[in-house]
């Protein structure tokens, strides 16, 4: 709860105008002008490509290289998935941590793949020329993402390089992304997750924090360590409290230039019907994690993920409920709508777009049970089979009339992730696909032709049972043989899982082709449109809504009112202690138990060190691992989360409140020295 | 609950009568609901248990304290004791900012004026004031009746047992009680820590956890230049106090309003709660000002502005209680039972049937006069407050005291002499720049022809007429206040003393308002407030507990912790680890923060390394607390003292008026933070050892 004492004075600048150090800006379009004039601070073009060529995308996260050898710094978050996949009952890493004792004890990630952008080119003009006069917005969306596959291509088979097509300001402007892709990447170290995520459910999305969350790969060429072009240089100094940050990264997805309607959507059905999905998920979870501590290991990393989405979309929802915050965004739209009335061309190409939204609002709606569930509901293994069954369908197609992610451009993707070799928990899949077979058939009815399809009279429990226990997709060596066997292979097997995908793939398709010809075509026709008034009526004085791709924000290490108080900016070593002897090590399901290292190694710490800062930098989703840099483009801290008021921040920016939550860079070599005692990685950090 | 004749009604109010939340009340210590405690926390505290805890505790000037060493030790909050502690400091000696540890007992600083009193018995007397009230006499006469039958009693019983008493009504008028108390004159302060320690976090903090306050002074009630020997006094805690244990608090919890009808709370919401931060802004904005003049400007207005900002952020969370919707739905639902319950009675509906619409009237009534009474008084200046009380005794003297002004009445004139003669200073410069800004808002408010205004101005400019007052006047001399007091009539009519001139203006103008305002809201509320409180009585019996009144109280609950504003949950502890975190966690630059709020002093940081930093410093607690519960003991099972409580958390403030369990915890400084900061930092060790001995 906000303290209405504290918030009066919030919100009171409207509509266009962008406020403080807002914006999750692409390179090509930084707000020079005004950084320059609040900090005297103007990043020049060797600062961004420096700095650019630095970051790295890291799975749903942001990474950064921090040596000469390929050293890479991300959230203990963002590589948990990782660490959990080289783990093993008998080396529990996310339990105990891991500490590699030489480079040749460094453990291959099997599947990771992270990549550094290399370049970027706008194509508007030729997608959007792709559209020809009199084309309805279904038609009009199949050009564009056959333009996009076709140019996406061309340029990959042009530079050798990973490109991304790249949809920016809701469709008004098209980008190619280009990157260099690293295949070997492997585990140096990782902190406990009891220090790592410290405070766990209870702590997340909020400050003041105490949370370690850091872990340390490398990325290898050739199986020697990769030497980076351009890595961060550590700070000596660190930051204190008002300077400058800056956060480059791959922020994930932000609603702020959805028109207000498709807000009221997110907040009435959207986000309520996710939440309620991942409860039921989370509860599937947390029971099955209840049998064993070695099941309760295995599940780890999922609950996390739901718990942290749960309390993200808690605040999405919160944020939506804000009055003052929602009559903002309002009147923003009446003062572009009136703009767009009062220029008679404008009219004609934009006036009725909110209207043709809101009726794909309403197509949406009624759809919103089966999107939700007419999918692999929880399995690996049907995900697998669907993989399997789509590429024998579409590989046959050419490729501009393939489903997106089976073109060309992305054909080689899929197949190898199909090869990747992670654990497998057969118990764990029984239970969440029972479960999600359960939920369609609550949902949707026991008469719904997609329950009819997979259940086929039988109960969930049965029809999971029988897929699980006589699949053998868990296997890669399998799943070769059918992806090499092609479309005869899939029709001849007999593996249930292939099976069932064959049954959820036609109504899976019709609900997407569907979908996609009365909402997705109509948000991206008329949102590329009201993005284009916007322009028209405010110039490029905007940032785009983030799409997971590469971003710089920035802004001051900042206290804010919370709690009914001011919020300290940095907490320190003394903090962290102090949670854990307040809480002692029980509470919460020991949400704050120190780890045994921690306790053993206190009095060699010095306490003063500080552990987290609060900045006032524009992230959200996405910027996970995003190093924070100070204008010298030297690493200070790690972004690992934001407050719980920055999840507003997929709506519209709050000034006053919305605060990232970084590890400081002072910290993670205090702790490496100190209590894991890593003299090495301490050396290769400091470079020296 | 009480037997009533049919079995019937009986049934339905047993179902229907409202719950209490959780650990919900303020008991006085003749109806502890033991049964409850013991069902659920399996502790019947009985008499003797009951009678120590009684014992030893004391009332301060608008707080609570502690008897806790057998040789008169005395401990309350610093926050509650630090108008004494002012008041022996100077500009040089400043204990305030610098802390104070006596040497040795006869180092100890006697504090001129500083008065404790422990209740040592009461009796109910409601039978005997209602008797009082002759049949159907109209509301003002009946309010009239019942106060010089109260007055007359005091006065008995002081002269029976030759203590102080003090007559308290219950239940808004469904009991009338005498409380009888020991008062204590000699009070020496023992040990005090920085204020900087003793609020760190300054005003940003207040009313917020998790916290990191050394809220604590210690003094010494002296009898006959002797420590006193208490009867009863509470030892400090052996057993270490943690989550969840059961905790129990004893103290003076000032005002609440929790059985108001629903219209009061509305207008408490939309009229009353809204107006008194507006004024409060104002009166802060002025003393801002004045402080920003000079050093010594700041030090003297420095407590009046911590005052300032403290009853702000009070009636703030106050409104944001009442803000939440659940809050006056709850006051809905209970006030639809009870008047459910009084219609099916005829004998209670035609006693109390109509109470909710007179109520309902007066509140009116209060929206039309709010402005006019609040603002016809000695605005905010302590001296033309003893200057109206002064030009006022001879004539209200001269009355029989049943026609007195109240605080003239034979029961109350001791105490308000006494204030007269009381030698705490009274800073003039300060004085003089609160009454230019209350005449200034009374100005704006009132406009310029309004009856007081023109009087008080006479054409001239509030500061003005505010520094030729002050300029002009000797009041701030106790000896000669005293002399006024003494000298009666002639000698006020032969002073020309321009407060005094002053106050002989304000003097009808306030009379009349005053008169309006008790004959329109006062009576009517108490009349018809008793009257439900009485149906309430003969519906659901004592289960329920009073509202506050500035008298011995207990409450209970746990050691807790609640979700904050942040969106985790509190630590139900805070250590020295996180005092020292928050002065590092503003990265080297505390000082720069809020006005240095949480830079610790030198000491402080010299002495860290002898802490044992994981020593508890504060805990939340779900006890049912409010203002004027500052300084209570904190006391566990074996009634032994394990924290001093100083406040509650912002999210609870809406108890002043709807109790909410969720958000309801009550924050102390622990027993041991006291001890090892006696002993290692504040050079009192001989003090810690007396509190801990055994």
């Amino acid at each position: 709860m906000r303290l209405s004492i504290l918030s009066l004075t919030a919100l009171l600048v409207a509509g266009t105008l962008l406020r403080a150090d807002e914006g999750m800006w692409t390179f090509d379009n930084l707000p020079l002008q005004k950084m320059k004039a609040k900090y005297g601070f103007v990043p020049d073009q060797a600062w961004l490509d420096h700095v650019r060529l630095s970051y790295l995308h890291f799975g749903g996260g942001t990474g950064s290289f921090i040596s000469a050898d390929g050293l890479v710094l991300t959230n203990h978050h963002v590589g948990r998935g990782h660490i959990q996949a080289v783990s093993s009952p008998e080396h529990d890493y996310i339990k105990n941590g891991f500490i590699s004792q030489s480079r040749d004890q460094e453990i291959k990630i099997p599947g990771l793949e992270i990549r550094t952008l290399m370049a970027t080119q706008d194509v508007t003009e030729r997608v959007n020329q792709a559209v020809k006069p009199g084309m309805d917005d279904k038609a009009a969306l199949e050009a564009r993402q056959k333009a996009l596959g076709n140019i996406q291509k061309e340029l990959q088979d042009q530079t050798g390089l990973s490109v991304d097509p790249i949809t920016l300001y809701q469709g008004g402007e098209y980008w190619m992304y280009s990157y260099k892709k690293h295949t070997d990447v492997r585990l140096v170290m990782a902190p406990e997750h009891g220090i790592a995520g410290y405070g766990g459910d209870s702590d997340n999305f909020t400050y003041p924090r105490f949370d370690l969350d850091f872990s340390l790969f490398r990325v290898y060429e050739n199986n020697q360590p990769y030497h980076p072009a351009h890595f961060l240089k550590w700070s000596e100094t660190g930051v204190k409290n008002g300077d400058l940050t800056l956060v480059a990264g791959n922020p994930g997805s932000t609603a702020r230039l959805e028109t207000y309607a498709q807000m009221l959507f997110s907040g009435k059905s959207a986000l309520p019907s996710r939440i309620k999905a991942l409860e039921r998920l989370r509860q599937v979870n947390l029971a099955y994690g209840q049998g064993s501590p070695e099941q309760s290991r295995q599940v780890g990393t999922q609950i996390l993920g739901i718990e942290n989405s749960l309390k993200a979309m808690k605040g999405y929802l919160a944020g939506l409920k804000n009055p003052e915050a929602m009559a903002n965004i309002l009147k923003a739209e009446k003062d572009l709508r009136s703009k767009v009335a009062a220029n008679a061309k404008s009219q004609a190409k934009v006036g009725a777009s909110w209207a043709a939204i809101e009726q794909a609002l309403a197509v949406q709606q009624s759809l919103l049970k089966e999107a939700a569930v007419i999918n692999t509901r929880n399995s690996t293994l049907l995900g697998f089979g669907l993989t399997l069954v789509r590429i024998a369908d579409e590989s046959a197609k050419p490729s501009d009339q393939r489903l997106t992610e089976f073109k060309d451009a992305n054909l080689e993707n899929q197949k190898k992730r199909l090869l990747v070799s992670r654990p497998f928990y057969p118990a764990l899949e029984l239970a969440v696909f029972t479960d999600g077979l359960k939920e369609a058939q609550e949902e949707l009815g026991p008469n719904h032709l997609f329950v009819k399809a997979m259940l086929g009279g039988k109960s969930p429990e049965a029809v999971a049972k029988t897929a699980v226990e006589g699949s053998k997709l868990n296997d890669p060596a399998v799943r070769k043989a059918l992806l090499e066997g092609g479309r005869k292979a899939i029709l001849e097997s007999q593996d249930p899982m292939i099976l069932l995908a064959r049954k959820l793939d036609a109504p899976s398709r019709l609900l997407r082709k569907h979908l996609e010809a009365k909402v997705t075509a109509v948000l991206t026709e008329h949102g590329g449109r009201i993005a284009l008034a916007r322009f028209d009526a405010y110039g490029k004085s905007l940032y785009p809504d983030a799409t997971l791709s590469l971003r710089l924000t920035y802004g001051p290490v900042a206290t804010y009112a919370a709690n009914g108080t001011h919020i300290q900016p940095f907490t320190t070593f003394h903090g962290l202690f102090d949670r854990a002897a307040a809480w002692g090590p029980e509470a919460e399901n020991h949400a704050w138990a120190l780890p045994p290292r921690w306790i053993a190694n206190k009095g060699k710490l010095d306490l003063t060190t500080p552990f987290n800062f609060s900045h006032a930098v524009d992230i959200i989703g996405g910027n996970s691992g995003s190093a924070v840099v100070d204008r010298k483009g030297e690493l200070v801290g790690l972004i690992f989360d934001g407050n719980i008021e920055s999840l507003a921040g997929r709506f519209y920016y709050d000034a006053e409140y919305n605060r990232a939550v970084a590890v400081d860079a002072r910290a993670i070599l205090e702790a490496l020295d100190k209590v894991y005692d890593d003299q090495a990685i301490v050396k290769e950090i400091k470079g020296k | 609950m009480r037997m009533r004749s049919s079995l019937l009604p009986l049934m339905a109010l047993l179902l229907a009568a409202p719950a209490l939340h959780a650990d919900e009340g303020m008991w006085t210590f003749d109806n502890i609901p033991v049964a409850r405690i013991k069902a659920k926390y399996g502790f019947a505290p009985d008499a003797a248990w009951l009678k120590r805890l009684q014992l030893g505790t004391v009332r301060f000037p608008g707080g609570t304290g502690a008897f806790v060493s057998p040789e008169g030790l005395v401990i309350t909050n610093h926050h509650v004791g630090r108008g004494a502690i002012q008041q022996v400091s100077t500009a040089k000696a400043d204990y305030i900012k610098d802390g104070f540890t006596a040497a040795r007992r006869d180092q100890e600083l006697r504090i001129p004026g500083l008065e404790l009193m422990m209740l040592v018995a009461s009796d109910n007397v409601t039978a005997r004031v209602n008797a009082a009230v002759p049949a159907g006499s109209p509301d003002e006469v009946a309010l009239k009746a019942r106060q010089n039958e109260l007055s007359t009693l005091k006065t008995e019983q002081e002269k029976a047992t030759g203590l102080t008493c003090e007559a308290v009504t219950l239940y808004q008028g469904g009991e009338y009680w005498i409380y009888r108390y020991q008062k204590f004159t000699d009070v020496r302060l023992v040990a005090a820590p920085e204020l900087q320690v003793a609020s760190f976090g300054g005003d940003a903090d207040n009313y917020t956890y998790p916290r990191w306050n050394l809220d604590f002074a210690l003094f010494r009630v002296y009898q006959n230049g002797q420590p006193y020997r208490p009867e009863a006094f509470l030892p400090f805690a052996s057993k270490a106090l943690a989550i969840g244990d059961l905790t129990l608090i004893s103290g003076h919890p000032g005002t609440t309003n929790r059985k108001e009808t629903l219209a009061q709370m509305r207008y408490a919401k939309e009229v009353y709660i809204p107006f008194r931060l507006r004024a409060m802004e104002r009166q802060r904005a002025a003393l801002v000002a004045f402080a920003a003049t000079s050093e010594e400007a700041r030090r003297i207005s420095s407590d009046s502005i911590y005052g300032i900002d403290n009853g702000h952020k009070r009636f703030s969370g106050q409104l944001a209680g009442l803000q939440k919707p659940q809050s006056l739905q709850q006051v809905a639902d209970a006030e639809a039972v009870l008047r459910a319950a009084v219609a099916k009675d005829p004998a209670l509906q035609a006693r109390t049937g109509q109470s909710w619409d007179r109520i309902n009237q007066a509140v009116a009534a209060q929206k039309a006069l709010l402005t006019e009474y609040s603002l016809t008084d000695a605005r905010g200046s302590a001296l033309l407050g003893h200057a109206l009380t002064l030009v006022r005794l001879p004539e209200e003297l001269a009355k029989p005291s049943a026609l007195r002004l109240t605080e003239f009445t034979a029961g109350a004139l001791k105490a308000t002499q006494s204030r007269i003669s009381n030698p705490r200073p009274i800073p003039k410069a300060l004085d003089a720049a609160k009454l230019a800004a209350g005449l200034a808002e009374a100005q704006e408010l009132l406009g310029p022809a309004h009856p007081f205004v023109q009087a008080m101005l006479g054409g001239r400019t509030p500061e003005a007429v505010a520094q030729a007052a002050l300029d002009g006047t000797r009041l701030q001399d106790p000896v000669f206040r005293q002399q006024l007091m003494a000298g009666g009539k002639a000698a006020l009519d032969a002073s020309a003393d321009p407060l005094l001139a002053l106050a002989r203006r304000l003097d009808p103008l306030n009379r009349r308002i005053r008169k309006q305002w008790e004959d329109q809201v006062q009576s009517v509320l108490t009349e018809h407030g008793g009257r439900i409180a009485d149906a309430r009585f003969q519906a659901f019996g004592k289960s329920q507990y009073p509202d506050a009144t500035f008298t011995l109280r207990l409450s209970y609950g746990p050691v807790a912790t609640y979700d904050t504003g942040s969106a985790t949950k509190a630590q139900p502890f805070t250590t020295f680890l996180g005092l020292y975190d928050r002065h590092f966690g503003w990265g080297g630059n505390a000082l720069a923060a809020e006005g240095g709020a949480w830079t610790l002093p030198q000491r402080w940081l010299d002495r860290k390394a002898t802490l044992a930093l994981e020593t508890p410093f504060n805990f939340s607690y779900a006890c049912d607390t409010v203002g004027g519960n500052s300084g209570s003991p904190v006391v566990n099972t074996r009634g032994e003292f394990v924290g001093i409580n100083f406040d509650s958390v912002y999210e609870g403030q809406g108890g002043y008026y709807v109790y909410d369990e969720a958000t309801k915890r009550a924050v102390a400084a622990d027993a041991r933070a006291i001890l090892e900061s006696l002993r290692k930092v504040m050079d009192a060790k001989w003090v810690a050892d007396e509190l801990s001995a055994r």
